[in-house]
């Protein structure tokens, strides 16, 4: 068998076309960027939000409250405005540097167009992320029908028009979990209960009252799944309180029949594309490690929303994506400018990529109360066609509930000296909630001239 | 009679805990709020809870099965089972603009219930999944 390869050149390739890579794509466009592709795996565009029915999307991006679809539409609506291009149905393999000139070569297939070999100046990694499954959980019990993460079930739920069961748990409180609890019980099942291995909800406060307490669905905090029952199918779970160290504790088991279990435990960026290409990843974010610009190790890769950290609201991905399609604009430019000035100039002396910055970058780090830090590297000096930002914002997760509390950027020097560059008091922080801290004028002037910044949280942790 | 309620509060994340004092049913006392918008939120609560209400109905004419919707405005809380009920039984000829006002003045309660995405008519050109052709399994 044997098919011919097509060949395409772009100025900015995105990879992902959710609301990452919409966003990325459409302010590529609008920086200036002449070419700009969305590569897009599934039929249609969107990533998840068009399953994401519920409201609560957009407050910050548009000033009104829209559901997942709203959103979605808005979104492709303004991309398609923006002149940029969609490929759908199409499966980036492969991303590395082109061996044929300055750029990166994409490999992708798809029925459209077969196998693609896609030759850009700049990409932009907007993959999303997956739902934790139970495998991740060590469960212990056969492996029976009727267990589901929350986000198949509700695609099966909002884009199917399937039930996923009649008696249903639900381990996790996060909030698709939470969301998923309300619109299961409208739609008639019964759902008997929400278990929290942590002694707090994941999901914000609102959906807590919204989605349990309007329907009297009990949150058992402290508790978990410690046996699976059912052969064929799911006919129930045993749980149990855990200790502090969230180990069960014993004669605490209690036995629910259910036929199915929703797990909403967690989710994990999808970096496969990007492990290959040997970009370095951050254990803590599960994506990849970038700069300010969110330009990645491998020059000239960008990376933006679910894929380079989870967030917990769309709008935050829509406006870091922004940044990452600016940023692969100005690359991509530049990198076009330097092949053109080597054309008339000397073609020997081209540059074969764009130059790195002049010095080992300021590393960011998670301090005291800190789990997660993006960007995790503050360029020192600009590089060509990427002037230095001059705002730069911080977005971290805590790592345990804290009441009155304060977030703080240091910068710490080469001697020790410390520093304080930006500070926030919060009455009350939660890990379910990003937070972020901006860096511009004489603070972030001093950052670039730090040894090292650490981010942290002072205040009660209260577990 | 007194009467004490508790009203967990959504307007901001703090998610203050308030005890709402009732006389004869009508909220007279607050306790537990840290800011003027608590006392605000928990007597709306305690007097008339109301939500949005996000949901899908049933198409017919299309090969996509469902089209989301949402109330226009807040309904009562106790009145979501039963306009559920109601929205069950729906069925939405493709096809469907987004906006469009899929059923009017639910069960009375002056709120319409609209679309918030769009189906064409006919089947999309390509299939989401052919027969013969493998889903990946993830």
């Amino acid at each position: 068998m044997s098919a011919a390869v097509h060949e395409r050149f772009v100025d900015v390739a995105v990879i992902g076309g959710g609301p990452a890579g919409l966003s990325a794509a459409t302010n590529a466009r609008r920086a200036g960027a002449a070419r700009v592709l969305v590569v897009e795996r599934d039929v249609r565009v969107g990533g998840i939000l068009p399953q994401c029915i519920h409201a609560g999307f957009g407050l910050h991006e548009f000033g009104t409250d829209l559901t997942g679809p709203e959103y979605a539409d808005r979104w492709t609506a303004a991309a398609a405005e923006a002149g940029v291009e969609v490929l759908l149905d199409t499966m980036v393999l492969s991303l590395g540097p082109d061996p044929d000139g300055g750029g990166l070569l994409l490999s992708a297939v798809g029925p459209s167009t077969g196998v693609l070999h896609l030759h850009a100046a700049a990409v932009v990694l907007a993959m999303g992320c997956r739902e934790r499954t139970r495998g991740a959980l060590n469960i212990p019990g056969d492996r029976p029908a009727g267990i589901y993460t929350a986000g198949t079930a509700q695609r099966l739920t909002n884009l199917e028009g399937l039930m996923p069961g009649r008696r249903i748990v639900i381990l996790g409180s996060g909030d698709i979990g939470l969301i998923m609890a309300r619109r299961l019980t409208l739609e008639g099942a019964q759902v008997i209960a929400v278990l929290e291995v942590l002694p707090y909800a994941g999901g914000l406060t609102r959906n807590v009252v919204q989605c349990l307490d309007d329907f009297g669905i009990p949150l058992r905090l402290s508790t978990t799944v410690v046996r699976i029952q059912g052969r064929e199918h799911l006919e129930g779970v045993v749980t149990a309180r855990v200790d502090a160290d969230r180990r069960p504790i014993p004669g605490t088991e209690l036995e629910i029949p259910c036929d199915t279990l929703l797990l909403s435990v967690g989710l994990i960026p999808e970096n496969e594309l990007s492990r290959d290409a040997g970009i370095p990843l951050d254990p803590a974010t599960g994506g990849a490690v970038v700069d300010e610009t969110l330009e990645t190790a491998l020059p000239g890769v960008f990376a933006c929303g679910n894929a380079l950290h989870v967030h917990d609201l769309v709008d935050y991905v829509s406006e870091e994506a922004a940044a990452a399609g600016k940023s692969a604009a100005l690359h991509a430019r530049a990198v076009s400018d330097a092949a053109s000035g080597a054309l008339r100039a000397d073609p020997a002396s081209a540059p074969a990529a764009a130059p790195v910055a002049s010095s080992a970058p300021v590393r960011l780090a998670s301090g005291p109360g800190v789990r997660t830090v993006v960007p995790q590297h503050l360029r020192r000096a600009a590089a060509a066609g990427l002037p230095l930002v001059d705002e730069v914002k911080v977005r971290f997760r805590i790592a345990a509930v804290f009441g009155a509390c304060t977030l703080r950027l240091t910068a710490v020097s080469a001697d020790g000296t410390r520093a304080v560059l930006a500070t926030a008091r919060r009455r009350r922080a939660v890990p379910g909630e990003m937070e972020d801290l901006g860096l511009k004028g004489p603070a972030l002037a001093a950052a670039r001239a730090a040894a090292s910044i650490e981010v942290s949280v002072e205040g009660d942790a209260h577990g | 009679m007194d009467e004490f309620r508790t009203v967990t509060c959504t307007v901001c994340p703090m998610g203050c805990s308030i005890r709402v004092r009732l006389e004869d049913g009508l909220p007279v006392a607050f306790e537990g709020h840290q800011c003027k918008r608590g006392p605000v939120y928990a007597r709306d609560e305690v007097l008339d809870p109301r939500r949005m209400l996000t949901t899908t109905v049933r198409v017919c004419g299309s090969a996509t099965r469902l089209v989301p919707a949402r109330t226009s405005a807040v309904v009562p809380r106790d009145r979501l089972m039963d306009v559920m009920a109601l929205v069950r039984g729906l069925c939405a000829v493709a096809p469907v603009e987004a906006g469009q006002v899929l059923c009017a003045d639910l069960l009375g309660t002056g709120v319409d219930l609209v679309a918030t995405g769009s189906v064409p008519a006919s089947p999309p050109a390509t299939p989401v999944s052919a027969p013969d052709r493998k889903e990946d399994s993830r």
